[in-house]
């Protein structure tokens, strides 16, 4: 009899404990999403830290690289060290070569990738959204995909002269087809039920397609434009070594013939700093945009 | 769960009758009338025709509360479906007042197990696209959503994307969005399904409040025998191969809601429907 009356007591007990200790976990602000709470003094030390992560790469990366230049793997004259390649980059710079075929190479990818962008999401969207659009341009398409830009640099010199049109062309072609599959395949996964909803409620089809269609595509979107930056730069050196006057790949070409390595590592670095920029400001920019994507 | 009846404490967040301006209140009902409605798929892989739902005649009374309870595959789903415009019959017609089904529409929101939220709009964004269809002014159209959204306790929560929201939340924002578009019925495929159990209780009390406000009629799919019970006026009981109503139970007579023993003798007597031999 006694046991039971002890058992019933703490039986109680752990009811309450739980109750109580619920609503400590309210108190504690349980509906506050994570992150919120840091302490300004803790995220700057994070940054700090992160921040010094990142300058010990870079300061393992020159290391390594001065290591072997000195080791004469590859012959010492052909392989600048990293304060030659500077070296290098303040002559060219001072001599405005750099920042004219900057200008020139920019330009180029800019306007490509704008024109192939723009193409690749509406035909993504239409061939994503119609079957029949699918039918009779993924065919075509999917015969494009596996030919290179630089294989259609001949084709282009023929048609637009060495001029800029071939160089915008041989570039939003590569990104078209880049931008395109990203996009098609972000179209026709966007789930059925959210149309279905959509269409539910009255809304018509242009309504479905700027409230639902294109919002709920917005994440295949960023990664198809941050993939098509990258192509459109892959792109723009097959397009400068078809034949230019300036642009990165056209000096690194010329550089070449006169085995001015520390100007060929300059250019190189400038394809991938623009390239790392173009990404980071498109991912940023796309965040914006889709900041209700768990991805 | 309990098989004592539920205390009629109020559900939390629910505004009372006669909010000012806008409320979900003026929602017109009408009758669901299914005349021979039949439902086959043909499946191309093998060339087989599957019968969904086999030729059903039933009528659901403008107002009423019916649930639809059956184990899966009795046809519960494509009915109701069917009734929304999401499939296409094989035969017969469906008509929702005088105007036949012949495809999604305004005038049937749907509620479904998996919310259905756009997750790139807010709570209010969601309640408002049920509103495109009114032509209103923004101004208006957000002072509609606001009440939506205060009818089901979310008032706080308008700015919040569902990503933000727990599953019992969003499903009230389903329910708010679905309510703001005034349909002449309210058609739910296991609203609850996803939720925990005491979430659940909680949304079924509040659907129980908003349908007393609204006096929509209500179609409900569910499997669960104690969730028809609690909420329908009327239980059709299916059953599959082919899907097809086996039994019509007519509850508003019924003492179930304050008499345990009567209740259990029905629950058992739907068992013994739904489990033959």
């Amino acid at each position: 009899m006694g046991t039971l009356v002890a058992r019933r007591s703490s039986q109680k007990e752990s009811a309450r404990g739980t109750a109580s200790s619920r609503a400590v976990n309210l108190d504690a602000g349980g509906i506050h999403p994570p992150g919120k709470g840091f302490t300004l003094r803790r995220r700057l030390l994070r940054l700090a830290r992160s921040a010094g992560q990142r300058l010990a790469l870079v300061v393992v990366c020159l290391l390594m690289w001065e290591l072997v230049a000195r080791s004469g793997l590859i012959t010492k004259a052909l392989f600048p060290t990293p304060l030659q390649t500077w070296e290098a980059a303040k002559s060219l710079w001072r001599s405005g070569v750099v920042g004219g075929d900057l200008r020139a190479s920019l330009g180029r990818v800019a306007v490509g990738f704008l024109i192939g962008s723009a193409l690749g999401i509406a035909v993504g969207f239409a061939t994503g959204v119609s079957r029949a659009c699918n039918a009779l341009l993924g065919p075509i398409i999917t015969f494009l995909r596996p030919i290179p830009a630089i294989a259609v640099v001949p084709l282009s010199t023929a048609w637009f002269g060495i001029g800029q049109k071939g160089k915008y062309f041989i570039i939003a072609y590569a990104v078209v087809l880049a931008v395109w599959l990203y996009v098609h395949d972000g179209v026709a996964r966007i789930p059925s039920v959210y149309v279905r909803v959509a269409k539910g409620y009255g809304l018509g089809r242009v309504k479905v397609l700027k409230r639902v269609l294109i919002p709920a595509a917005g994440p295949a979107i960023v990664s198809a434009l941050r993939y098509g930056s990258s192509v459109a730069f892959l792109a723009l050196v097959a397009a400068e070594l078809g034949g230019a006057q300036n642009g990165i790949a056209y000096r690194l070409q010329v550089d070449s013939q006169f085995l001015q390595t520390g100007r060929i590592f300059v250019g190189l670095i400038e394809l991938g700093v623009l390239g790392v920029s173009a990404d980071y400001l498109i991912a940023k920019t796309g965040k914006r945009f889709v900041h209700w994507s768990t991805s | 769960m309990s098989e004592l009846p539920a205390p009629e404490t109020a559900v939390q967040g629910s505004s009372p009758p006669g909010t000012p301006g806008h409320d979900l209140t003026s929602t017109t009902s009408e009758a669901i009338c299914l005349e021979k409605a039949a439902v086959t798929y043909h499946s191309s892989r093998t060339g087989d025709v599957t019968t969904a739902l086999a030729e059903t005649n039933v009528t659901f009374e403008a107002g009423s509360f019916t649930a639809l309870l059956g184990p899966t595959g009795c046809g519960k789903t494509t009915l109701l479906n069917a009734v929304a415009g999401f499939v296409e019959l094989s035969g017969g017609q469906i008509l929702i007042g005088q105007r036949q089904v012949v495809g999604p529409g305004p005038d049937r929101a749907v509620v479904l197990q998996q919310y259905a939220l756009m997750p790139w709009m807010t709570a209010s964004a969601n309640v408002e696209m049920a509103l495109e269809r009114f032509h209103l002014h923004r101004a208006e159209r957000a002072e509609r959503a606001r009440h939506a959204l205060e009818s089901v306790g979310l008032k706080n929560a308008a700015g919040k994307y569902p990503a933000e929201m727990s599953g019992g939340m969003q499903q009230r924002v389903a329910l708010a969005r679905a309510m703001a578009a005034e349909p002449s019925a309210l058609l739910m495929d296991e609203p609850f399904g996803a939720l925990d159990a005491i979430t659940r209780i909680a949304m079924q009390r509040l659907l129980m409040t908003l349908w007393e406000h609204t006096s929509t009629t209500v179609v409900f799919v569910t499997h669960d025998v104690n969730e028809a019970l609690d909420l329908a006026e009327r239980i059709l009981l299916m059953s599959p191969g082919p899907g097809r109503i086996v039994a019509d139970l007519d509850l508003r007579s019924s003492s179930i809601r304050s008499d345990a023993v009567e209740r259990d003798k029905l629950y058992q007597q739907i068992l013994g429907y739904l489990l033959p031999g």
